[in-house]
């Protein structure tokens, strides 16, 4: 591919982004103002106020505005990486920066252990297909898919934190606190890495260069090496990235399980507080990275096999 | 396949692991050294010395001093390890702002309480009796019509930030209550109010007027004294989060979401003298962390990882003393009770609320429910230890009594239908029901008595702002909660007051409320006071309005490496119960280890 | 039709997993659809004095924290998660098909605004979108279901339309179009047929996914209200429990698990049969 081409692609995926990453913020924008009633009396308890002060507060957050100027306001303030200030008067982007290393902490740890388990898992069954081991690996690989994480978080509180004491059941407070939570999110994704490797992997040796070169006599680790692992990571890293990414906008049901003070957590605390301010740039916020990441990953896709720019993948 | 295309792509791949490697050991290293939060479990110092202080702080002083040691007569071994007291509440506080509106919520209060201190505090020993000692202000003087009141400061006492405490800063503090971008919860009564510094100890409040009851507000910890520098310094917006006032233990830090820290103010007072504490707090520091999760709390004392739990919900008092090193529970006696109220513009017909309140089964639900920590009541919204509460107010209180129940809906014009719900003109009885989790358990019992008996009852468990909200716009028909306060107007300003958090609408359909109220607020002395909340609470009763169900248990569970720690109830402004608390760390070592 | 469906029977019981599937999902629809009823269980029958009881002969899964039956609250919240997850998915589905043949017949202006809005709606992670719509619109069963099936929705878009888009530019529809069939015609003969299969799959795949994210807003406190019994209310009860009474969320979250597997084992059966090369 051309250096030109590149730089187009790259322009091609950072436009898209754009637009998708406005669009995003019209949707939440949509959704947050279609409160049935008075957003001011949804977002404060307003007993204790007067009039003028209800009217300053309404005036505070823009609501006595047109809809379409409020419109034009929130996306001139997100994109100048203004988030305003919650309804507790603290301000929406230090409270997102100071629990954003919680969120990337788990992120990291959940994507390690899903292909330090899925990974092996799917590369057994890969080499080992229509044996015992594939169908128990497979079973094991949907059982994994199958459980809820809220579920297997519970679980996983109950058997090493508290019968066992192993590690401490919530909260951010010692280093190993991370093992559990990261653990539910990890084994949740396994199962699909195992099953999207297991796939890539046979895939690539139904190939006819890998059969000509078992065929030559090639032993069989250097067929595994050389051939196929290599070519099997495409599908596997954009996975992996693509997850990451979902991963990083933040869990809010593990973290609220293991009171992990991350941004998952933070935008339900928003929501239960009826927070607008903060529930909007808590979404913004994810969603620009996910957005992001997954244009990364999809720039990679691309650059990794140019034979498929032609396709129609979506 | 042409051997370029091969070589980029592995090139890629390597890349890509090498990446993911780095990041990884990025991580690594980013957890290993900065771990997320840091607090002290059991310390792994092999020096830990279970130091009792040598010179004993506890001394009883009958003889009430007005001078203070200037330094603590407590010492330390300066060898011995910080002690922090680390606290699971149940939310993390709203703001630290004791005249902000936001300090009437408990979990706010009690982080508000070590931090600042009122000028009456109540005396423990004599709970649930609200009975007041000097704190702040050591003696007063009152003229014959209760609108002048005259105050003699304690000296010595100083802010956090260095600055004195003295009638200047008293004057500050209550003119800064009186900004309404605060929404103090008292405006109204210091509105009009003016303050005169008779001299650097002596102060007085003028009041256009009568306010009888003024050393139980004085006693509240929205009337807590602030550093006028420091006031001045954050204004109004941020001092919530910089608080200083001259309480036991000074303001650190607050990482929201994660923990507040709070450090032993080494010039403090002593507090109040018939406590007889000299000098500052035991303990070094106290971390507050807001764990609604009760799995959580629970697990975190087991495991050490918090010495003491407020207002567990649903305690089983039996689940903690199964452990093999039971930690101790200490419940209180208070003024907090759960109330069931109407909305009555909704529920119109006085039949219907009595035929609903025939239905609550007190006992049952305080026996099994709370396992017996909570204690049922026969009463309207004058709690059993205030000013108003008349016994024989139970007699009038509807009784768990389902043929009652029968009868009133009879009377209301309702018969059963074929489905065994009841109906009235074709539409059967839908209550909506609004509560927050707290109660979640009797809430549930309720209701599905409710639905037994043949009314649509729909319950919705709000958070405390929606709960709020709704109550506030009338959208809702009987709602459940718990309300706490020595000041009974407090608890009548609550429910019949347009602007009350738990708004019943009763003073719009019956003007009687609103004159009572009115004269209330007009009283002379607290006879009169009295006897118009006796007669409030009567009108109140004999229509079903504000139903007593049940006393709020407020528990605290500690290890048992804790020790000195007085329970009080949640919204008493106290400092002086922190004063004592010691941790023994060889003791929670062993405690732990099974 | 009858034959077909009999082959596809044979095909799908020949296959080990995708018939412990369908035996198993046959088996949880019995529990939770007959077993009810025909032993009148009740659960919402308050017990104060068997608070909190572990799994024993009376009450074979324990009791939760009002005394009342587990075994009787996890039969009858089934129906209601599963309907949860029945309507959610279809109502993504008829979105779905409704969106993505629009946008495939149509094509231009309209194609694009159909595979924008799918973009837009796929850019928030899972959860959020649902939680969003839940969080401003009241907690309540019918808003989770609302925000369920529009967060589910964008996927059906795409593949619908993607799958449309195959077909329009295949010989056959090329030719009828030459020969002036009308757009209508061309949907009934040839775009639901062909699509049916892959429709079909993905309904079934998502069905459990839908069924997961309804029960996790439940469990967040976000839908249906106590006393009403559903699988990830019954979590959210559970999790004051953990300590004391293991069995209050072992069993609730075992079926969840279970219905899941059994969907997600029939439907990689299902898929192997109608549409093996659908890559979601």
């Amino acid at each position: 591919m051309s250096m030109l081409g590149k730089i187009l692609l790259v322009l091609k995926k950072f436009i898209t982004f754009f637009l998708t990453f406005v669009a995003a913020i019209t949707v939440i924008f949509i959704i947050m103002h279609s409160i049935p009633g008075d957003p001011i009396l949804y977002m404060f308890e307003t007993t204790t106020l007067t009039k003028e002060q209800i009217e300053a507060l309404r005036a505070l957050y823009g609501f006595n505005k047109p809809l379409y100027q409020q419109y034009l306001d929130t996306l001139y303030n997100f994109l100048s990486f203004n988030f305003g200030r919650s309804t507790r008067g603290f301000s929406v982007l230090d409270l997102i920066l100071t629990r954003l290393p919680y969120t990337v902490e788990l992120a990291i740890f959940g994507l390690l252990w899903g292909i330090v388990i899925g990974l092996p898992v799917g590369i057994i069954s890969a080499f080992k297909q229509e044996t015992l081991y594939d169908y128990s690996l497979y079973t094991l690989t949907l059982l994994f898919i199958s459980v809820p994480v809220f579920w297997s978080g519970l679980l996983l509180i109950i058997i090493f934190a508290i019968n066992l004491g192993w590690f401490p059941p919530s909260h951010a407070t010692s280093p190993n606190s991370v093992i559990l939570p990261s653990l539910t999110l990890g084994l949740a994704f396994s199962g699909e890495l195992a099953r999207v490797t297991r796939s890539s992997i046979i895939d690539i040796l139904e190939l006819d260069y890998v059969k000509l070169a078992h065929a030559k006599g090639l032993p069989f680790h250097q067929i595994a090496l050389k051939h196929v692992l290599r070519n099997a990571l495409i599908p596997i890293t954009t996975l992996c990235g693509m997850r990451f990414g979902a991963l990083l906008a933040g869990v809010p049901i593990v973290e609220t399980i293991f009171a992990w003070p991350g941004i998952g957590s933070l935008v339900y605390e928003a929501i239960l507080a009826r927070d607008i301010p903060l529930v909007q740039g808590c979404i913004i916020f994810m969603v620009f990275w996910f957005i992001l990441i997954n244009s990364l990953v999809d720039i990679s896709y691309y650059y990794l096999n140019p034979k498929l720019k032609a396709k129609v993948l979506f | 396949m042409s051997e370029p295309k091969k070589v980029d792509r592995r090139k890629f791949i390597y890349a890509g692991l090498g990446a993911v490697a780095l990041i990884a050991i990025g991580a690594a290293a980013y957890v290993a050294m900065n771990p997320p939060v840091v607090t002290k479990t059991v310390p792994t110092t092999s020096v830990v010395t279970t130091t009792v202080p040598t010179t004993s702080v506890i001394t009883t002083t009958s003889v009430a001093t007005t001078t203070v040691p200037a330094t603590s007569t407590m010492t330390t071994t300066p060898s011995a390890p910080a002690k922090t007291l680390i606290v699971d509440q149940l939310h993390e506080p709203t703001g630290l702002d004791p005249q902000h509106a936001t300090a009437t919520y408990g979990e706010s209060v009690r982080v508000i309480t070590l931090i600042f201190e009122p000028y009456f505090v109540y005396d423990y020993r004599e709970l649930p009796k609200p009975v007041l000692k000097p704190n702040l202000f050591i003696s007063y003087d009152v003229n014959s019509d209760s609108t002048v009141w005259t105050f003699t400061l304690k000296r010595g006492v100083k802010f956090h930030d260095g600055e004195p405490f003295n009638a200047s800063a008293v004057k500050y503090s209550m003119e800064r209550a009186k900004n309404k971008d605060l929404g103090f919860a008292f405006l109204p009564i210091i509105q009009n109010m003016t303050v005169e510094v008779i001299s650097d100890d002596k102060v007085s409040f003028k009041f256009p007027q009568p306010v009888p009851n003024l050393l139980e507000l004085l006693a509240q910890p929205q009337f807590s004294p602030v550093s006028p520098k420091s006031a001045e310094k954050w204004g109004i917006t941020d001092f919530k989060e910089h608080p200083v006032g001259t309480g036991p233990f000074k303001f650190v830090s607050w990482t929201k979401g994660v923990e507040i820290v709070l450090e032993r103010f080494d010039e403090y007072h002593g507090g109040p003298e018939f406590f007889g504490h000299i000098g500052p707090a035991r303990v070094n520091k106290i971390v507050f962390r807001g764990v609604t999760d009760n799995t959580t709390k629970f697990n975190d004392i087991v495991t050490g990882n918090c010495d003491m739990i407020t207002s567990p919900a649903a305690l089983n008092p039996s689940d903690y003393r199964r452990l093999p090193n039971y930690i101790y529970t200490l419940s209180v006696p208070s003024a907090s009770e759960v109330y069931l109220f109407f909305n009555v513009e909704k529920v119109g017909d006085p039949n219907i609320r009595k035929a609903i309140a025939s239905l609550i089964d007190r006992e049952t639900w305080a026996a099994k429910l709370t396992y017996n920590t909570s204690v049922p009541v026969y009463a309207g919204f004058v709690a059993t230890t205030n000013l108003g509460y008349d016994p024989s107010i139970a007699d009038l209180v509807p009784k768990y009594n389902l043929e009652a129940a029968s009868k009133y809906m009879a009377a209301a014009g309702y018969t059963k239908g074929a489905d065994g719900k009841y109906y009235k003109d074709g539409k059967p009885l839908t209550i909506n029901f609004l509560s927050i989790s707290a109660y979640k358990d009797t809430l549930e019992a309720f209701t599905t008595s409710l639905n037994a008996f043949g009314i649509d009852a729909k319950l919705s468990i709000l958070d405390t702002p929606t709960l709020f909200s709704r109550i506030q716009n009338g959208d809702y028909d009987m709602a459940m909660c718990g309300a706490g306060s020595f000041v009974t107007s407090d608890t009548a300003r609550l429910f019949f007051t347009d602007t009350g958090l738990y708004n019943t609408r009763f003073q719009k359909i019956n003007p009687e409320v609103g004159a009572l109220i009115q004269k209330a607020l007009n009283a002379k002395d607290v006879n009169e006071l009295g006897e118009a909340w006796k007669t409030l609470d009567k009108i109140n009763v004999e229509n079903c309005v504000v139903l007593a169900v049940y006393t709020l248990p407020h528990i605290y569970v500690l290890g048992r490496w804790v020790s000195g720690f007085i329970a009080m109830p949640e919204l008493i402004c106290a400092p002086y119960v922190w004063l004592d608390v010691d941790i023994d760390y060889q003791l929670k070592r062993a405690s732990l280890s099974k | 039709m009858l034959s077909t469906l009999k082959k596809g029977l044979k095909i799908i019981l020949k296959q080990k997993s995708s018939a412990v599937g369908l035996i198993l999902m046959l088996f949880l629809f019995a529990l939770i659809l007959v077993v009810p009823f025909f032993f009148h269980l009740d659960p919402y029958k308050i017990d104060y004095d068997e608070i909190l009881e572990p799994p024993s002969f009376k009450h074979i899964f324990g009791t939760d924290h009002l005394g009342r039956d587990i075994f009787a609250r996890v039969l009858c919240g089934g129906s209601l998660s599963l309907i949860a997850g029945f309507i959610s998915a279809s109502t993504a589905m008829v979105l779905g098909v409704l969106l993505g043949i629009i946008a495939g017949v149509a094509g231009g202006v309209i194609d694009e605004l159909v595979r924008s809005i799918a973009n837009v709606l796929l850019s928030f992670p899972s959860i959020i979108l649902a939680l969003a719509i839940v969080a401003v619109l009241g907690p309540n069963l019918s808003n989770v279901l609302l925000g369920v099936s529009i967060s589910v929705s964008p996927i059906f878009i795409r593949v619908i339309r993607g799958a449309v888009l195959t077909i329009m530019s295949s010989e056959y529809v090329l030719g009828a179009k030459a020969l002036g069939s009308s757009r209508s015609h061309l949907i009934i003969k040839y775009i639901i047929p062909n699509t049916a299969p892959t429709i079909i799959v993905l309904w079934t795949l998502y069905i459990p996914s839908a069924l997961i994210s309804a029960s996790a807003l439940n469990f967040l406190g976000l839908g249906v209200q106590p006393p009403t019994p559903e699988w990830g209310a019954l979590l959210n009860d559970a999790k004051n429990y953990l300590s004391t009474a293991w069995w209050t969320a072992f069993f609730p979250g075992l079926f969840i698990c279970i219905t899941v597997l059994s969907f997600n084992l029939l439907g990689d059966g299902l898929k192997r049969i109608l549409d093996p090369r659908l890559k979601i």
